[in-house]
């Protein structure tokens, strides 16, 4: 089934002084920052609802009580990050969550409450007191729901559906984007003086992931190509409690409100990795603890723990965990409240991103990044549960004013080049009118089965040094690949083919940091180097775009108060 | 991977087809899949041509809602072995009351028109403070409002309700969910703005209870109950003389136009 159709047109639009791209949490919070008295655009890729921020479900951690403190939210996090977090960025971070969560249930945000009418907080991972807020079990829902309805009221401009492919630079700054209109398949030039990138994960790299169908590192890799240097991209997040099979994520808040992981043995085996901890450990140690379960056959079928909420009792569960105990029926057909639930460690997160400052300035004038696809780096080698919204929040805020600053100083950009977008409009009417070469499918399916199996929790340099090759090869064949859909009208294939190309990017330059990080750390745990080592590698990598491959240069890690310790829990 | 089961799909190429057609793809499904993952496996290993939206797997982003077996769902949110006993296969249609695009893809301008009619945000904006503001509610008022605040926008009960079908000016039950959401927080103050478009003879009043919205959301949410406590406010305010009476009827939107 084949058919011609017409190669779309590339148009002008008008001129926009602040563009992002995303609509999660942080580019909506972007947005909501810019100077009202500057034109801004939002631009997504699917509805705004559809953004993966509503996925979220345990919480958002503020110091908010009188007994807690911001310094030790701060120092949470720098421990939890394996130190490897910036500590200003850490700290600025935390001092700024109260401010964040009060404007967001100013905003209307519906959290769970305690019985005097304060937000509720529950324990998380690695938090040495119960700081992340929440709204049951759905509190990205929750928050975004907020941002998107001020984001209504406040007339945000949102072209939905539509799919970046290209920032555009000239003269050394931003000049804007490339896209194109998915419900007509045409390719438009935006002109805009300042660009936030905010758009979200990778997690379609790996084959075990709770992460979307969206989630295809799309803004890393544009960044990437555009000359900007990604930032510790070697360290990817697996969630300890995903379900096995599609791996729909069972929230950390579970563990926080008490559940148990057992193995086979009826064994509460956290006691074992995490003595003080014990399952509210942060995730790099529960996740490893739990593969080496697995992996010494003490798990259930070779595969998975369990999750037991037995003890939790039955109106817990259906008021504060509702989303996974509805969950654990529809893709298990298991009842938590009668049954455990099986559970195994996925793709979870990506810490690593385009590398910014505090402001979400990046190297490259005029363009700034927040969210997921941003490296403060406030996560380090390992994110703490809950401090993801909060960096979604309080970064996406930061850069839409830095960028409103940046309009104000920086004059006019310049036009863009007509032969950026002519270079993409030659590429897809190829694509297009040569449809039936091999499909990107299996391409994108092997990518995926090579970093769960070779660059997942546990890893070496042998299975790394395999995988490059194997990514290598992909990367030749992805060059001949090619489509089925030849038409204009919301043609998916063409999107995941693209999508496609950024995942391969992006995942040569995690394969390249886990290569040459010699040790241990937070996620990123080598066989072959089990130990941390400070006096080597208390550095971030930064990866710069090359046709050979990523070339990586360093940057030091900014240490203001917590010196690196030995870190137990 | 386990048996074959016939996926019989609604193709459309406007740019190609007179008018939809159907075609028939045999899928390998294991047991426990959703209908997602087979659609996903034509898309991947039989025919990438083939639209459909598609985002989070796991009923939380509202993208994947579409006529199974003749009921509006969310693809992954049902399995494939629930569905294709009544039919011996699985038969996928786009959404109702939406003018379809392009295969399972239907044009949801009119249904976000409706949301944003409503004023569907928390009013008035408060001036920045610092301060916490503490909401003590009964915990059946606030378990209310929490489970009104579900709704993941994904127009399964816009597609089955039978007013939308005949009515294109009715708001439909998202739009009145919604506005319930808001009109029964004890923090709002937005009453009088809402007032108009909920009153009005395609607001609240055009609800005919039919169940059907509450039958078929997938979060659970059980909107006719919420529709007929809007109704019962907005009766009150008509009685208590706080508001006038509204017979005319807003504009009805023509297809053509776009939301931003
Ligand atoms: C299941 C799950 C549960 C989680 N729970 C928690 C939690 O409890 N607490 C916590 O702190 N964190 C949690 N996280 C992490 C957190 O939800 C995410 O990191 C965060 O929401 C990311 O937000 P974002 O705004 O950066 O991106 P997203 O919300 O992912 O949004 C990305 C946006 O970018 C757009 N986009 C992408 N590519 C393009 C393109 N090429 N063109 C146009 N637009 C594009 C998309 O359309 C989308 O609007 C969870 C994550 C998952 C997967």
């Amino acid at each position: 089934m084949t058919n011609t159709g017409k190669i779309p047109k590339v148009d002008q639009t008008t001129r926009y002084d602040v563009l992002v791209v995303g609509a999660g949490l942080a580019g909506l919070r972007a947005a909501l920052a810019v100077d009202p008295q500057l034109s801004c655009v939002v631009l997504s890729k699917v509805y705004p609802v559809r953004s993966h921020s509503v996925a979220a479900q345990g919480g958002i951690n503020a110091a908010l009580d009188a007994e807690d403190q911001w310094q030790h939210h701060a120092f949470d996090t720098i421990k939890g990050s394996d130190y490897l977090a910036d500590q200003d960025a850490a700290e600025f971070m935390c001092e700024d969550a109260q401010r964040a969560v009060y404007e967001m249930e100013h905003w209307g945000t519906l959290f769970s409450r305690r019985p005097d009418g304060r937000i509720a907080q529950r324990s998380f991972g690695g938090q040495g007191y119960p700081r992340a807020c929440y709204a049951a079990d759905k509190t990205g829902r929750a928050l975004y729901q907020t941002l998107f309805e001020r984001a209504v009221a406040r007339r945000i401009a949102v072209f939905e559906e539509f799919f970046v492919l290209s920032l555009v630079v000239a003269e050394r700054r931003v000049a804007g984007v490339l896209a194109i209109e998915i419900a007509s398949g045409r390719l438009i030039a935006i002109p805009a003086r300042a660009v936030i990138f905010a758009t979200g994960g990778a997690g379609m790299m790996y084959a075990r992931t709770t992460n979307p169908y969206i989630a295809t590192g799309d803004g890393l890799a544009i960044a990437y190509r555009a000359g900007v240097p990604l930032k510790d991209m070697e360290f990817v997040q697996f969630h300890p409690t995903t379900l096995p099979g599609m791996n729909v994520l069972i929230t950390e808040g579970a563990r926080g409100e008490g559940a148990y992981l057992l193995n086979a043995e009826h064994d509460r085996f956290m006691g074992r990795y995490a003595p003080k901890l014990m399952e509210v450990a942060p995730r790099d140690i529960v996740s490893r603890a739990i593969e080496t379960e697995i992996l010494e056959g003490r798990g259930f079928a070779d595969a998975y723990v369990h999750l037991d909420l037995r003890h939790l009792g039955d109106d817990l569960i259906r008021h504060r965990l509702s989303e996974i105990y509805d969950f654990a029926i529809t893709y298990r057909g298991i009842n938590p409240v009668r049954d455990p639930v099986p559970v195994q460690p996925g793709q979870h997160y990506i810490m690593g991103g385009i590398a910014t400052g505090i402001e979400g300035q990046t190297e490259l004038a005029g363009l700034y990044a927040a969210g997921e696809c941003a490296a403060v780096s406030v996560h380090g080698a390992n994110r703490l549960g809950a401090n993801s919204l909060l960096d979604t929040l309080v970064f996406g805020r930061q850069a839409g004013l830095a960028a409103s600053r940046f309009c104000r100083e920086a004059g006019q950009g310049p036009p863009i080049p007509e032969q950026h977008w002519q270079g993409w409009a030659d590429r897809l009417a190829d694509l297009r009118s040569h449809a039936g070469r091999d499909h990107y499918a299996p391409i994108r399916r092997q990518l995926r089965a090579t970093m769960t199996d070779s660059v997942g929790t546990f890893r070496d340099a042998k299975h790394l040094a395999a995988a490059r090759a194997t990514l290598r090869a992909l990367r030749d064949a992805y060059a001949h690949a090619g489509v089925t859909d030849s038409g204009t009208v919301f043609n998916y294939d063409l999107l995941a083919f693209v999508e496609t190309g950024f995942l391969l990017d992006v995942a040569a330059t995690v394969v390249e940091g886990a290569l040459l990080r010699e040790e241990s750390r937070g996620a990123h745990w080598r066989r072959d180097y089990p130990a941390r080592d400070d006096e080597k590698f208390l550095k971030h990598f930064l990866f710069t775009w090359s046709a050979e491959g990523p070339v990586v240069g360093e940057a030091p890690v900014v240490v203001t108060h917590y010196q690196p310790k030995p870190r137990t829990y | 991977m386990g048996s074959d089961v016939l996926f019989q799909v609604m193709r459309y190429d406007p740019r190609r087809d007179v008018e939809p057609y159907w075609a028939e793809y045999p899928v390998a499904v294991d047991d426990g899949d959703t209908v997602l993952m087979g659609l996903m496996r034509i898309r991947e290993d039989i025919d990438g041509s083939l639209a459909f939206r598609a985002s989070c797997r796991s009923g939380i982003c509202g993208s994947d809602g579409m006529v199974i077996n003749g009921r509006s769902r969310l693809a992954c949110k049902t399995q494939v072995a629930a569905v294709v006993s009544d039919r011996g296969r699985v038969v996928l249609e786009p959404l109702r009351n939406l003018r379809y695009v392009k295969d399972l893809v239907v044009d949801q301008t009119p249904f976000w028109q409706k949301f944003r009619r409503v004023e569907p945000y928390l009013m008035p904006e408060e001036p920045r403070s610092a301060a916490e503001r503490p909401m003590v509610l009964p915990q059946a008022e606030f378990d209310r409002l929490s489970k009104a605040s579900d709704c993941i926008f994904c127009e399964i009960c816009y597609s089955e309700c039978p007013i939308n079908g005949v009515d294109r000016g009715f708001l439909g039950p998202q739009a009145l969910i919604k506005a319930f959401r808001f009109e029964f927080d004890p923090r709002d103050d937005g009453a009088a703005a809402r007032y108009a478009p909920l009153s009005n003879v395609e607001g609240a009043w055009r609800c005919r209870t039919t169940f059907n919205c509450t039958d078929s959301c997938p979060k659970g949410i059980p909107i006719t109950e919420g529709i007929q406590r809007l109704k019962r406010k907005l009766v009150g305010e008509l009685l208590s003389g706080m508001q006038p009476a509204y017979r005319t009827p807003m504009p009805v939107e023509s297809p053509e136009e776009t939301s931003s």
